[in-house]
């Protein structure tokens, strides 16, 4: 499977999806393109973790980073996120913030 | 603005390249490019070596240009690289000349000595593949972590209450309750736990990467015995993968740091025991790692001849005073402090720190001198286990340069007689009890030189010291030759496990005398992890190589031994709201503060008279609290009665100042819940005369 994602703004929502894996092949990548939207009055940004199979660190980072560097302090959602994926966000101390989703 | 110095300048096998920054050593994500840095003073020609993860064959060598070396340092920025997703090595020419020192050999392919990430032994126990040629592999991490506000703690070393503890055995055992047994998240876990029980500082065995193979064998019954403890590094910036549930996926500096800023949200500090007097490589049969291979002589104390010295007991010796090597520590202590806000260190046979490139001890070995003086280090607690396997013993003359304090094993030897009821030990007991003056006192070093305690990992726990005459090591598969034989030790009238309820009753009475010592000495307690719970390795003292239930805590202990852990909750949280107990500096044993009374006095079984009676085993002493005021408000008086002679003895009270009274804390001789109370709960005694202390028991009194 490919490693891309695809970032769409629906108002105030950023809604991401994550295909593959989050890793250094792609997270800078993602990184810049939320960069681009700080500070702009995010309240939320939604992950699709329907088809992502593996985060590395850099993908955690990217987590971080939109909760904390866009400014405003926006909800994190994670759909469908693999329970080995959450397992993870746990073990790394950011399982806190996010809000998982069944769809 | 792009930097001027970041762009390529050669080209090798498709990736772009340029010479590196030496500075610092590793492998370091700068910009787009990986930095790879490594030091060698003999090597004639140094290659990188890159894997795609878990590959056995790499998908690319690059040799270091002739102008990418600078002194002897080779660095190189290789651009583009899915720093993620690779793996690294190096191979390095030279002369292979054991005789001169040296062993180069460019078949081997050598891990970087400063890699913070290393794979290879990902998941516990999983049998690695031998046919690889490259064992343990370098990783590329990229160091940051949201650590938020969080920094290393600064507890006051004398408020300490230390937690030994080991990874794997704290949280792999039965009824452990957690969903990550035997790794980083599993203690997370366990926090709770840890702040019920009431310490504040864990010490972790070692958490360095190690090989859990590494002399592996099948034991008499079967079973695999490992290198479970890991004394034997194979690097020194790297945390153990396995030790981490998201090891798998190379996420252990991720789980091992939400470890500590979790554990420092509660308010505890991590110590962590580190094993800088040997490496993995063992002597001249051993394996090629990475600092044979890259700079023998200038890693490892060599003889004459070029063979290993081994102050260790572990096949060679660290050459821990070259100013490389020295270096290499150094850094690997600041990263651990700067990179995972540790907030101390506990070195491991730490006199061979203090030994010349000969192997012959200094009065001011400068690695030593360094760490006391170093900046980022200048708050770090430093802990000296202070002897080797060479027969060097510095228990209170390990050069401190009045920063370094010291594993006391002249106390845990001294309280265990003691407590036994060797009668010849009664003077050494007292020099404990107090802070070890004899050994501490010059040199502005004090009572928080003294790290206090009966237990350790080395050795019986608390409730085999009352179980066992003699240890019982045949699980190790060494004819029970294995491990100390100098235990002092009793088993309290019967070998091993005791359905008696009287045999049970003295040992965890002689459990709450040890834990009452220990909390009410001057000095650092440290308890040892399981002992609060009257964990048992089943008389096994040398449990190195148990990665099972001999090592394992038993959790159902905790409600078996109810007492023990409801005792020493309450002894621990007693030591901490009285500061009477936890002075930084020795005691003058006199009033010199006019207050009425000595700041610590000594008595007998008549008050203010501390003569010898009953075969030197009956004892007291008093602290003054008036002279550890906090805040203008002075302490109580705390009155230690200890009768460890098998009869009952009376003991006169020195008479309190007018409107205080003594009230009983605790009772070793009573059964639970009468044996102790909550701390300031503390129960008035009608009769202020005289206590009736039963025998080998202990009475704590409050005077307020």
């Amino acid at each position: 499977m490919e490693n891309t994602f695809e970032v769409k703004q629906d108002g105030t929502v950023l809604n991401i999806v994550l295909n593959g894996q989050l890793a250094t092949a792609n997270a800078p990548a993602l990184m810049e393109e939320l960069n681009k939207y700080k500070n702009q009055g995010v309240t939320k940004v939604s992950f699709d973790a329907t088809n992502l199979t593996y985060i590395a660190s850099s993908g955690i980072r990217v987590v971080i980073f939109a909760k904390q560097k866009l400014g405003g302090n926006p909800e994190i959602e994670f759909i469908n996120c693999n329970q080995e994926i959450t397992g993870v966000f746990e073990m790394t101390g950011i399982k806190e913030y996010i809000n998982f989703i069944k769809k | 603005m792009q930097r001027v110095d970041l762009f390529p300048t050669h080209e090798y096998g498709g990736y772009k390249l340029r010479a590196g920054r030496p500075y610092p050593f590793g492998a370091t994500v700068v910009g787009n490019a990986v930095n790879f840095s490594i030091y060698s003073r003999y090597a004639t020609d140094c290659t990188l070596v890159l894997f795609h993860n878990h590959d056995k064959t790499p998908f690319l060598e690059i040799p270091f240009f002739k102008e990418f070396r600078l002194g002897n340092v080779f660095s190189m920025m290789v651009f583009d690289l899915d720093y993620e997703n690779i793996e690294y090595g190096y191979r390095m020419d030279g002369p292979f000349a054991p005789r001169q020192g040296h062993r180069f050999d460019k078949t081997k392919i050598l891990m970087d000595p400063y890699a913070k990430l290393i794979a290879g032994r990902d998941v516990w126990g999983k049998e690695p593949d031998w046919i690889n040629n490259y064992q343990y592999r370098s990783r590329v991490v990229f160091d940051d972590f949201d650590w938020e506000n969080d920094l290393p703690l600064e507890t006051p070393v004398n408020d300490l209450v230390i937690y030994e503890m080991h990874v794997r055995n704290f949280t792999c055992g039965d009824k452990a309750g957690v969903k990550h047994p035997g790794t980083f998240a599993g203690i997370a876990e366990k926090i709770p736990y840890l702040k019920e029980l009431g310490v504040n500082c864990i010490e972790l065995m070692p958490i360095h990467e190690f090989d859990e193979f590494e002399n592996s064998r099948p034991a008499p019954d079967g079973h695999t015995l490992y290198n479970a403890w890991g004394y034997s590094n194979v690097g020194f910036f790297a945390p153990k993968a396995a030790y981490a549930s998201t090891g798998k996926y190379s996420m252990q500096v991720d789980e091992l740091k939400n470890l500590i800023k979790k554990l420092h949200a509660e308010g505890i500090e991590v110590i962590l025991d580190v094993v800088f007097n040997h490496t993995a490589e063992g002597n001249e049969n051993g394996p090629y790692i990475s600092y044979r291979g890259i700079d023998n002589k200038t890693y490892y104390m060599l003889t004459q001849d070029g063979y290993y010295f081994n102050f260790s007991g572990c096949g060679n010796t660290l050459n821990c005073n070259n100013p490389n090597v020295r270096d290499m520590i150094v850094d690997s202590l600041r990263y651990w402090v700067t990179d995972y806000h540790v907030d101390g260190f506990r070195f491991d046979l730490a006199a061979i720190l203090g030994r010349d490139q000969n192997g012959y001890p200094m009065a001011n070995p400068p690695l030593l001198e360094s760490l006391a003086h170093d900046p980022i280090l200048g708050k770090t607690k430093l802990i000296a286990e202070a002897w080797d396997a060479g027969g060097l013993y510095q228990v209170g003359s390990f050069p401190s340069w009045g920063r370094w304090a010291e594993w006391n094993g002249k106390f845990r030897d001294a309280v265990r007689r003691f407590v036994k009821g060797d009668e010849h030990v009664l003077d050494d007991v007292k020099e404990r009890i107090t802070g070890s003056a004899d050994l501490y006192a010059s040199a502005n070093r004090g009572i928080k030189a003294s790290v206090n305690f009966v237990t350790a990992h080395d050795g019986f726990t608390m409730m085999d010291l009352v179980s066992y005459d003699g240890k019982h090591n045949e699980a190790n598969g060494e004819g029970n030759r294995d491990g100390d034989d100098n235990n002092n030790s009793w088993n309290c009238g019967w070998e091993g496990e005791s359905t008696d309820i009287g045999t049970n009753f003295l040992r965890h009475k002689q459990i709450k005398n040890f834990i009452s010592i220990l909390m009410t000495s001057q000095g650092i307690p440290m308890v040892l992890s399981g002992d609060e719970i009257g964990n048992t390795q089943f008389g096994n003292n040398n449990a190195y190589c148990q990665d099972n239930e001999i090592s394992w805590l038993d959790w159902k202990n905790l409600e078996k031994n109810a007492d023990i852990f409801n005792y020493f909750q309450k002894i621990i949280k007693f030591r901490r709201q009285h500061k009477a107990l936890r002075y930084e500096y020795h005691l003058g044993h006199s009033d010199w503060r006019n207050l009425g009374m000595p700041d610590f006095s000594w008595h007998g079984v008549k008050a203010w008279q501390p003569w010898n009676t009953y075969n030197n085993l009956t004892q007291a002493f008093m602290l003054n609290g008036r002279y550890a005021d906090s805040d203008g408000k002075p302490d109580d008086f705390i009155y230690v009665a200890m009768n460890m002679h098998w009869e009952m003895h009376g003991f006169e009270l020195p008479q309190l100042p007018d409107g205080l009274k003594w009230h009983v804390f605790a009772n070793t001789a009573m059964a639970a819940p009468q044996d102790i109370v909550e701390p300031g709960y503390e129960i008035l005694i009608d009769n202020q005369w005289e206590v009736l202390v039963e025998a080998r028991s202990i009475m704590i009194l409050v005077g307020k």
